[in-house]
């Protein structure tokens, strides 16, 4: 009887690992954080990707205009980290003016250690174009 | 009982391992360089420059991140970060910017650096 309630623990806690490992996608809104760079889109690509690569995303989708990473999940003691997925879309207004839109993806298992790194994205973003 | 003791080990061995990311990669400046072999030594430099002429070839960036309150630093990111420019072809890192932040019990360490060939080689 008490090694069913070990393999039945075993299972649910295995279980469970699959599904967090599953993420949402980042969904384009007109509620997503956006800000406007005077930037041309090459240099704004490319400031995008090192701010992902700088706050531990890997690089999931990397098109002209769009960029998408996905923080790997990390285990705590208590509770753990990571499982975001953000979306950085870049709409060019004209030569050296972008559109930024960003948005922040939660994954249902998880969420109490997930953030919103819209914010920090920006920031990173900013110090890579100095 | 031998079963629980094999599956309780198991599931430390998975948490301890489920409980730490490290991420590097490195974007080439000059082109593709041939990569260094694996004894290739990679001189580091935290503070100054080399004083032989070099040109820049890569900038590398190690992330790692670690649960458990527990942090880490420069000496934990320097075997990626060797391996890294020598995929480049670097000789020489310079330039190392390190950040640390946190979220929760997670602390992250990022550390970028340019990596250099010197061309008197």
């Amino acid at each position: 009887m008490k090694q069913i309630y070990t393999f039945a623990t075993v299972l649910v806690f295995m279980l469970a690992t699959f599904i967090s490992g599953c993420a949402s996608t980042p969904k384009q809104s007109q509620e997503n954080y956006n800000e406007v760079f005077y930037e041309t889109v090459e240099d704004a690509h490319a400031a995008a990707v090192d701010a992902l690569t700088v706050l531990g995303f890997e690089i999931k989708k990397n098109e002209d205009n769009y960029v998408e990473g996905y923080r790997p999940r990390k285990i705590g003691l208590f509770v753990g980290s990571g499982g975001e997925s953000v979306g950085v879309w870049l709409e060019p207004i004209d030569e050296k003016k972008v559109d930024v839109k960003i948005s922040t993806a939660k994954s249902f298992v998880g969420i109490v250690g997930q953030k919103s790194w819209d914010n920090e994205i920006i920031a990173e973003m900013k110090k890579a174009l100095l | 009982m031998k079963v629980c003791r094999t599956i309780t080990c198991l599931l430390i061995i998975f948490m301890i391992a489920a409980c730490s990311t490290t991420q590097s990669r490195y974007v080439p400046l000059a082109g593709d360089q041939s990569p260094k072999s694996d004894e290739h030594p990679i001189e580091i430099y935290q503070e100054g420059l080399p004083q032989r002429p070099f040109e820049k070839v890569s900038r590398i960036d190690v992330h790692l991140e670690k649960t458990h309150f527990i942090s880490s630093d420069f000496e934990d990111a320097l075997p990626q970060l060797e391996k890294e420019a020598r995929l480049s072809g670097a000789d020489a890192v310079i330039e190392i910017k390190e950040r640390k932040s946190s979220v929760g019990e997670t602390k992250i360490y990022h550390v970028t650096a340019t990596g250099i060939r010197f061309i008197d080689y």
